[in-house]
């Protein structure tokens, strides 16, 4: 089973990180030293394996989610992969007021200022850790 | 191979080249707008249709031919398409061509006033106008694609 996570923003990378790090790490912490794809503003990235054994995948673009979704369903189709063999999760609207700050700042082409927004997400001390608080 | 031709709608630039592909219009010779409106999909498609991939049929050399409209996201089928392939480990190739580099002002207009506003008369006399005068465009896109094809398969 393959899990992709959708979104407009680089969000949806924050997500299948989330997911695929709680198997590695028993944890919700992303480094974001070690995320480079923040600054991409479309993109389709390998995640990893959640605890599960899901292959996490994240793909991003400035579009409305509907395009999206349609895309990676119509292409499956296309090529006859089922849909037990997939799923398409929508990234939640996160409950930290911050967080929802910095995605309407990637919403907005504000990538500096979501990136800011982030890093004010750290933990406390030389911990580069992101409570990450989008995937329920 | 599929090659999928991907447009705004899905519905005049991509349907055009898919059909001259395919060898329902004739390369060297300028369709008349009754053969245009005439075409599987040509100006049918709308916003319920976006990011739907419609099969148009098979080229000479049994490539299967599909059209698609993406909106305005030029980018995202060839992404998003080479990360699934990826993903899944396909192994049939693919090819996804933006037909937009064949637009003119009047199949953008045209085409929004046909399927954006519903004003077909009007729509449809512009947009025809309009794809008669892209014929050519869209023919050479075509041709390149059957070249880019070709240095594919050709063993080196």
């Amino acid at each position: 089973m393959k899990v992709f996570y959708v979104h407009n923003t680089p969000f949806s990378g924050l997500a299948a990180l989330a997911q695929a790090n709680l198997s590695q790490w028993g944890a919700e912490m992303i480094r974001l030293d070690h995320v480079g794809f923040l600054a991409h503003r479309q993109h389709f990235m390998r995640a990893g394996r959640d605890d599960c054994g899901h292959e996490v995948y994240a793909v991003w673009m400035k579009s409305d989610g509907v395009v999206l979704t349609r895309l990676i369903k119509s292409f499956c189709d296309l090529y006859g992969i089922p849909p037990d063999q997939y799923t398409i999760r929508q990234v939640p609207r996160p409950q930290s007021l911050r967080l929802r700050l910095a995605m309407r700042a990637y919403q907005a082409g504000l990538f500096g200022a979501a990136h800011w927004l982030l890093r004010r997400l750290e933990l406390p001390g030389k911990s580069l850790a992101l409570r990450l608080a989008v995937v329920d | 191979m599929k090659i999928i031709y991907h447009c705004f709608g899905g519905t005049h630039a991509s349907v055009l080249a898919a059909a001259v592909h395919t060898g329902r219009l004739a390369p060297d010779r300028v369709p008349a707008p009754d053969d245009l409106l005439s075409l599987p999909l040509y100006d049918k498609q709308d916003g319920k249709d976006y990011g739907r991939i419609v099969p148009y049929g098979r080229d000479a050399r049994g490539n299967e031919i599909f059209v698609l409209g993406r909106r305005s996201y030029a980018q995202a089928p060839a992404m998003v398409f080479r990360g699934l392939a990826e993903a899944f480990g396909l192994a049939e190739p693919f090819t996804a061509v933006d037909t937009a580099t064949t637009l003119n002002w009047p199949m953008k207009v045209g085409g929004y006033l046909s399927r954006g506003l519903k004003l077909q008369g009007i729509g449809r006399l512009i947009v025809t106008w309009g794809s008669r005068r892209a014929y050519p465009k869209v023919v050479a896109l075509v041709a390149q694609v059957r070249e880019d094809l070709d240095k594919e398969v050709r063993p080196k």
